[in-house]
């Protein structure tokens, strides 16, 4: 590929410029393919990452379970546009609406009216899928059922189930059975367990925002969410992928996937909040992909962003060109300066933007984005708590966050919140500061607790969904 | 620039005139706040020899809808409206056949035509001088929606009616006052008035024309009152342009905001995924209808734009808000892509592209294909008729008087043959076999079925007016045949929404 003279020079200076661990990359045009790495996919011991190294594609693995269904579709097994309780009736919502209409569609695009609603598998971490569906029912929604678009994960995780309750298979097995195996995708897996056992594996790491150092951070283990977010393969294997969008379906002349122009068709206006670039153009969520104009032409493409991991899966079916870039270090947009790069090249505007450096400048947005999607810790304004700690102590439950335990040892208070217990730390009145684990970083929370009228403790409330309200834990009776 | 910009404009121009068989066309151009061509080319009057000009007044049709979507956002900008709530909450007279949307239906989903409904334009086309508030709020609940609530992007000029009615609600004046003292006034639009309006003697209105037998003939263009709020102004292009350098400014007017950046804001941010034409055009990649507007990419840039097209006239209206670039087209003939063609071709020549496409043949070799495949289409409605099945009644027995809650109600008679009256409008029915006949409307045929009764009258007719929906629009019996002279239905002489409501 002539065009891309230039390209692996100018992404191993990005790779510098971002201070990341390591990078793959898959570049296909036409028929060709064009495999690069670089870095480190274990810093520590400054292993280097090849085409065949696995690293996680997070949620990139949207457009598999989107792909799923539309093979179920095809079919005659799955109408993507009848109320998804014909085939899941176990999958209510708390808006009547959603509850009668949603259809699979409404779920790849994002539009059944709830939000993010992330901490419920934080702090639920071996929910299972099956469980997943069933907690849907007691989340508030925070717009009307179609209005907008909100980006839910736990939608793509009843999908997963809704492959499941169709073909009997797990999502897993029929990602595996249906998609993989005749795109010769032999390595990709759909765990870390999987992962390490292959053993050519990235680990995840964190860039320090003050310090810059690289930190080695858990794997992200998602279990029931899966399906939002849990594959990890390899560039080459990607590029596979890739040729078989390019080709509307087929891979060495077989037919594998159905509806993929379906799943580029815009269905929901999606504007990043994250960047605005002149070359991009008119961002939409299609099913499990978004779309948009880049320079021009159609890009589809999704993010990943997994617990020190960060992918860009891309392609533009008017030109034949495909790009899939995978960086062991969370939260980067080294991926996008990669892809666009790439894509540049390609299109004949070699070099006539540094897209390296302009998404590097975007990174304190992003760092701004997560704060706020984390939240901040509440300013100290009155006198502490007039309680003991015993008094606090109990099991808090709510019908979909689960469970919260709280306990006093040794007047100390601490709250379970996901993997583990954190420390609670009297802020005034009743209102308790803690983190929650996220693994790869640490989100501020507050525990407000409320007392009934018999003048006991009887909730808790914790902001862990920023568009609605605080969701309230109920006590347990004693 | 100005002077060689002005010839190529008017090179192509001419051209697309010729080629397109339009009789007159009226331009301006906007950029960077300053008008930088209003011109006309062709003729206003054929028979009159009378030049176009930059000064004559043609209706603008559904480019209209920005207007009232801009009505709107004003509202809100006040704070007397929020896009997002319940129109019911504001206007609880406000109704549709499906529950979900009666409820839930908010200015927002009215304005980027997300309802469910289907366009049901042959309803206010075939009933010119229904009353806005009976349109509104008796007949729309019961027409028939075909998609889900909030699903796909349907195109409804009804909507916007209720959009233009929910203004008056809020405000105590009429869509044409308040859109005449909030929009033409403060925008020095003088010439700018709405259909049914008096001609006023001080101005020049372009004959409009309509292709029949291979030459343009003089039509009169729709006054439908009711639906006004979807495409009832007209204007001239040098009112037009103020209207872009508005929207260019983004809601500003001689440095006087009209309404604040953020309500201007929601009216071209997208809404929905929409598909206007059946081809793809190569440099254009759509993005969405935001509030009566709609915004795409074209070669890179984003646009934002809407046409209009009423008998006799095809407009739009069209802006490159990066690069402060806006075009007003208006024709006077019906349905013609000369307005998309010259925008674009237009577009090209700021943009620094000049003859890069040429449009004229792009669009009009597309607009053939377009015509070619609708006729096919039309052609296909009928099916084949069968040969020697007389109709099972003597035509006497067909005659009555028929009703529907959503189309209201309709006389059919037998006077050398069977015709039915439509609200004032006299169609024949062309027999077909057995019961079935055809009525053409619009140079459209639609099938049309009588359903005999138990005893053996006719119950029922079934016109297919609106041809999304898998049923047809069935009008029941609503007085014996011996009624037949009967007055048809009570005839309003003045328009209700010439009024305050």
């Amino acid at each position: 590929m002539d065009g891309l003279h230039g390209f692996a020079e100018q992404a191993e200076r990005n790779l510098a410029l971002f201070g990341h661990a390591g990078m793959v990359v898959s570049v296909v045009s036409g028929e060709k393919t064009v495999l690069e790495s670089f870095g480190f996919r274990d810093a520590e011991q400054r292993l280097a990452p090849d085409a065949d190294t696995l690293f996680p594609i997070g949620s990139a693995t949207k457009s598999f379970t989107a792909a799923a269904l539309m093979l179920l579709s095809r079919r005659g097994q799955l109408d993507i546009d009848a109320p998804i309780r014909r085939y899941l009736p176990e999958l209510l919502f708390f808006d009547p609406d959603a509850s009668a209409h949603a259809t699979a569609r409404d779920l790849l695009c994002h539009r059944t009216g709830l939000a993010r609603h992330d901490m419920l598998w934080v702090l639920r971490p071996h929910i299972t899928r099956r469980e997943l569906v069933a907690s849907i029912r007691a989340l508030l929604p925070s717009a009307p059922f179609r209005a907008r678009y909100q980006y839910s994960n736990l939608m793509f995780a009843c999908l997963g189930r809704l492959v499941e309750v169709i073909d009997g298979r797990t999502w897993e097995n029929f990602v595996r059975d249906e998609i993989f195996a005749p795109l010769n995708m032999r390595s990709a897996t759909f765990n870390v367990d999987d992962m390490v056992a292959y053993g050519d594996f990235a680990l995840p790491y964190v860039r320090d925002r003050k310090s810059g150092a690289l930190n080695n951070v858990p794997f992200s283990r998602l279990g029931g969410m899966a399906p939002a977010g849990a594959i990890n393969a390899s560039a080459r294997e990607m590029a596979h992928w890739t040729r078989c969008l390019l080709s509307e379906g087929s891979f060495d002349g077989r037919e594998i996937l159905s509806g993929t122009r379906e799943m580029r068709t815009p269905q929901m206006p999606a504007p990043s909040e994250l960047f605005t670039f002149p070359e991009l153009r008119g961002a939409s969520y299609a099913l499990g992909w978004e779309v948009e104009s880049f320079r021009g032409y159609t890009l589809v493409s999704h993010g990943g962003n997994v617990s020190g991991g960060s992918a860009l899966v891309a392609y533009m079916p008017e030109l034949g060109f495909g790009v899939n870039v995978m960086v062991n270090t969370g939260s980067s947009l080294l991926t996008y300066a990669t892809a666009y790069d790439a894509l540049d090249r390609l299109m004949g505007f070699a070099e006539t933007k540094d897209w390296g450096a302009e998404l590097f400048a975007v990174t304190d947005r992003l760092y701004a984005l997560t704060d706020a999607a984390v939240g901040s810790p509440q300013a100290a304004r009155g006198a502490k708590t007039a309680r003991a700690a015993a008094e606090f102590a109990g099991l808090y439950r709510h019908p979909a966050y689960g469970a919260v335990a709280v306990t006093a040892d040794g007047g100390k208070l601490s709250a379970r919140l996901g993997q583990r217990a954190a420390p609670l730390e009297n802020v005034h009145y009743d209102v308790f500061a803690a983190e929650i684990d996220l693994g790869y970083l640490t989100a501020p929370t507050t525990l407000s607790f409320q007392t009934g009228l018999d003048g006991g403790i009887e909730a808790v409330e914790l902001p862990l969904e920023g568009a609605v309200a605080p969701i309230v834990f109920k006590r347990d009776k004693v | 620039m100005s002077e060689q910009f002005s010839k190529q404009v008017e090179e192509i121009a001419l051209r697309g005139l010729a080629l397109m068989r339009v009789p007159g066309v009226a331009v301006a151009v906007v950029k960077d706040g300053e008008t930088i061509l209003a011109e006309g080319y062709g003729l206003a009057n054929i028979e009159a020899a009378e030049n176009m000009t930059a000064e004559h007044v043609m209706p603008i049709g559904s480019s209209s809808k920005a207007f009232t979507a801009t009505g709107a956002a004003m509202l809100v900008s006040e704070g007397k409206l929020a896009l997002d709530t319940p129109v019911r909450a504001y206007m609880p007279r406000f109704s549709l056949s499906d529950p979900v949307a009666a409820q839930s239906a908010t200015t927002r989903d009215l304005l980027c035509h997300r309802t469910g409904l289907p366009r049901h334009d042959l309803l206010w086309i075939t009933w010119p001088d229904v009353e806005r508030d009976e349109l509104m709020f008796e007949r729309l609940p019961h027409l028939g929606a075909s998609a889900p609530f909030r699903s796909i992007w349907q195109y409804n000029n009804h909507m916007f009616g209720v959009a233009g009615r929910l203004i008056a609600e809020l405000t105590g004046k009429s869509w044409e006052t308040f859109t005449r003292e909030r929009l033409f006034a403060p925008l020095g639009m003088r010439k700018s008035s709405f259909w049914q309006d008096a001609p006023d003697g001080e101005q020049k209105y372009a004959t409009l024309y309509k292709e029949k037998d291979g030459a343009a003939a003089p039509c009169a263009t729709e006054c439908v009152p009711a639906v006004g709020p979807a495409g009832a102004i007209r204007s001239t292009v040098n009112d037009m342009a103020r209207w872009l350098k508005f929207n260019l400014a983004r809601g500003k007017f001689d440095n006087t905001e009209l309404l604040s950046e953020a309500a201007f804001a929601e009216l071209w941010t997208p809404n929905i995924p929409y598909k206007l034409f059946p081809f793809e055009v190569e440099q254009v990649r759509r993005i969405g209808y935001a509030l009566g507007w709609f915004v795409d990419s074209y070669r890179g840039e984003l646009r934002v734009d809407h046409g209009g097209n009423v008998s006799g006239s095809t407009t739009l209206v069209s802006m490159l808000p990066e690069k402060n670039i806006g075009v007003v087209v208006l024709t006077n003939a019906d349905s013609n892509v000369l307005t998309y063609a010259l925008v674009s071709a237009i577009q090209d020549i700021l943009l620094g592209k000049p003859n890069e496409t040429d449009w004229l043949n792009f669009y009009q070799d597309k607009y053939d294909e377009m015509k070619r495949k609708s006729d096919e289409d039309i052609a296909k409605l009928l099916g084949e008729k069968l040969p020697d099945k007389p109709a099972t009644h003597a035509l006497d027995e067909y005659a009555g008087i028929y009703a529907n809650p959503g189309y209201g109600k309709i006389r059919v008679f037998a006077d050398a043959g069977l015709n039915v009256d439509m609200h004032g409008n006299i169609f024949p029915l062309e027999h077909r076999h057995y019961d079935i006949f055809s009525v053409k409307i619009h140079d459209v045929p639609i099938p049309v079925s009588f359903k005999t009764a138990v005893d053996g009258s006719i119950e029922a007719i079934s016109i297919q007016l609106e041809l999304s929906l898998p049923e047809p629009i069935v009008y029941k019996r609503a007085a014996p045949a011996a009624s037949e002279a009967a007055a048809p239905e009570k005839t309003t002489s003045e328009a209700a929404a010439s009024e305050e409501p």
